[in-house]
């Protein structure tokens, strides 16, 4: 569709915005009759707003939902958020709590479930952070369909971290956390990229332990009371990241 | 006009205030001659970091900017968002209030970017009664600030012609981002002295100056980087002609610590009357 020379202020908007937001805008609907575009061209210039309005959003997602974005790795990420996007665009004046949703429409516009429980364990998480208060309720089980499984071939060494270099000579995974000074554990399971080892801290390993029992998330973790969101998020995102713990 | 225009002349030199700066700027409260604040910022703001702006905001004077205005948008003004600003005015007392000569959204939608508006007779009349309106609704001066853009539509005046007739026809103040200026007349091939010229100096209350990216195809306005030697020029050209002005540095990527700003934020005394560098004499 061509559009003419100057189309009425709401009109224009919104076909301009309709192309900002589309997942992938139809050539036809790209205003050929743009003027001044200069070295970028119609379509060009057109598509530095797309990247900015799109990178904008897509930022406060990553932010909110950082273990499904590791989990999902970058390129099927970005897929899953654009599409969010388009589907659930902004409608306030602010960015806090764009993400809001994206936890719940991914348990309903998606199959699968595992990356709709990843999501609801980040906002669960989210939600703490934003509180102050401890992790209550990881809601990755809460639909009772989604469970957090640790992996069968996990081990746990519990001693002295002098045995550490050794083993985490293992690991396959850059930004695990650093171990803590101290006593303290070590898990360690196989996965497709080989053997992992991540050092946790005594209310970690005390988390994981039930959790391999099959004990439920929510009562899992109340091993970790008094953890702060913020580490436990970490924990998850390198157990996760290990292919120590994953979702079915 | 003519009060806050020559309040405008006294302030000198400003900093955006951005998280990153907040502990250095309450330690060291540097010499500055005012702080912008980001009105989305601070709105609804959660009581820890409103306790910044409680040793802030008695030590400089404050301007509020804005990005959420949507002063160009066929949508209905957001009536929310301009009561919860206008407890903002109430909380922090600024001088004025900025925002952008833009639409970030229609259709009930918020893109959160600042999007281009056509310079047509029909855009004109919409932006003016709108800015009335804000005005009215506000009790603050209301200044609206030129964006960069990346592409034009059709219209029937340049952009320069549609800025400075808005201002005078909404009877509001302009605040001018030279960087903006010299990344548009980049990417859509205008003369930028020109229309630093045609800017009206009577309505001029604030300058932008900040720094963009320069990606090939086009400039990028990132306010990542150090003000770039063009935009300096341009700077010195438009405080040449309307004398000085109520200026700011932005920095809202990769923001470096408080004294390098600062040192940027300097630069600018070279073109500055001496009894106006009292700003950054510290």
């Amino acid at each position: 569709m061509q559009w003419r020379d100057e189309l009425p202020l709401h009109l224009l908007q919104a076909r301009f915005q309709t192309l900002l937001l589309a997942p992938e805008p139809r050539e036809e609907e790209l205003p050929l009759s743009l003027k001044g575009a200069g070295t970028l061209g119609s379509e060009g210039a057109v598509n530095a707003y797309r990247r900015m309005v799109r990178a904008r959003l897509l930022g406060v997602l990553r932010t909110d939902y950082p273990i499904l974005a590791q989990w999902l790795g970058e390129a099927a990420f970005r897929a899953h958020a654009f599409a969010y996007i388009a589907a659930r665009p902004s409608s306030s004046f602010t960015l806090d709590g764009y993400g809001a949703d994206f936890a719940t429409w991914s348990s309903s516009e998606t199959s699968d479930v595992v990356s709709a429980a990843i999501a609801q364990l980040d906002r669960a998480i989210g939600d703490s952070q934003e509180a102050g208060l401890p992790l209550r309720s990881a809601g990755a089980t809460s639909e009772g369909e989604a469970r957090l499984l640790v992996h069968p071939s996990v081990r746990f060494v519990d001693g002295e971290f002098n045995l550490l270099p050794l083993l985490t000579a293992y690991q396959r995974n850059a930004g695990l956390p650093r171990p803590v000074r101290g006593r303290s554990h070590l898990v360690i399971g196989h996965n497709h990229a080989g053997v992992v080892g991540i050092p946790l801290s005594g209310r970690a390993r005390a988390l994981l332990g039930s959790l391999s029992l099959g004990i439920p998330v929510e009562e899992a973790l109340e091993e970790a009371a008094g953890v702060s969101p913020r580490r436990l998020e970490r924990w998850f995102t390198a157990l996760a990241a290990g292919g120590i713990i994953s979702f079915a | 006009m003519h009060r806050l225009r020559e309040r405008s002349t006294q302030l000198g030199l400003g900093l955006g205030l951005r998280g990153p700066h907040f502990e250095a700027l309450e330690a060291s409260l540097p010499r500055l001659g005012f702080l912008e604040l980001l009105s989305e910022n601070w709105i609804d703001a959660p009581a820890r970091r409103l306790r910044h702006l409680e040793t802030l905001l008695p030590r400089y004077p404050v301007v509020l900017h804005g990005v959420s205005l949507s002063i160009g948008s066929t949508d209905p003004l957001d009536r929310d968002y301009l009561q919860r600003l206008k407890r903002l005015i109430r909380e922090t007392n600024p001088l004025w209030v900025s925002d952008h000569l833009a639409w970030t959204g229609v259709r009930g939608i918020n893109t959160h970017d600042l999007l281009p508006l056509p310079a047509t007779e029909e855009a004109l009349r919409h932006v003016v009664a709108r800015a009335r309106e804000v005005s009215e609704i506000l009790e603050r001066p209301l200044v609206l600030e030129n964006p960069s853009a990346y592409l034009e539509f059709p219209g029937s005046m340049s952009e320069s012609e549609f800025v400075a007739r808005i201002a005078e026809e909404a009877d509001i103040g302009l605040l001018l981002d030279v960087n903006n200026i010299w990344v548009s007349s980049r990417n859509l091939g205008f003369d930028p002295l020109e229309y630093v010229d045609r800017m009206p100096a009577d309505r001029i209350v604030q300058i932008h100056l900040a720094g963009h990216e320069d990606l090939g195809t086009h400039l990028l306005d990132t306010h990542g980087k150090p003000v770039s030697e063009e935009v300096w020029q341009l700077y010195a050209r438009l405080v040449r002609r309307i004398g000085p002005r109520a200026t700011l540095l932005e920095w809202d990527a990769d923001v470096p610590p408080l004294s390098s700003a600062l040192q940027e934020l300097k630069k600018a005394e070279r073109w500055l009357s001496p009894e106006l560098v009292y700003a950054m004499a510290g």
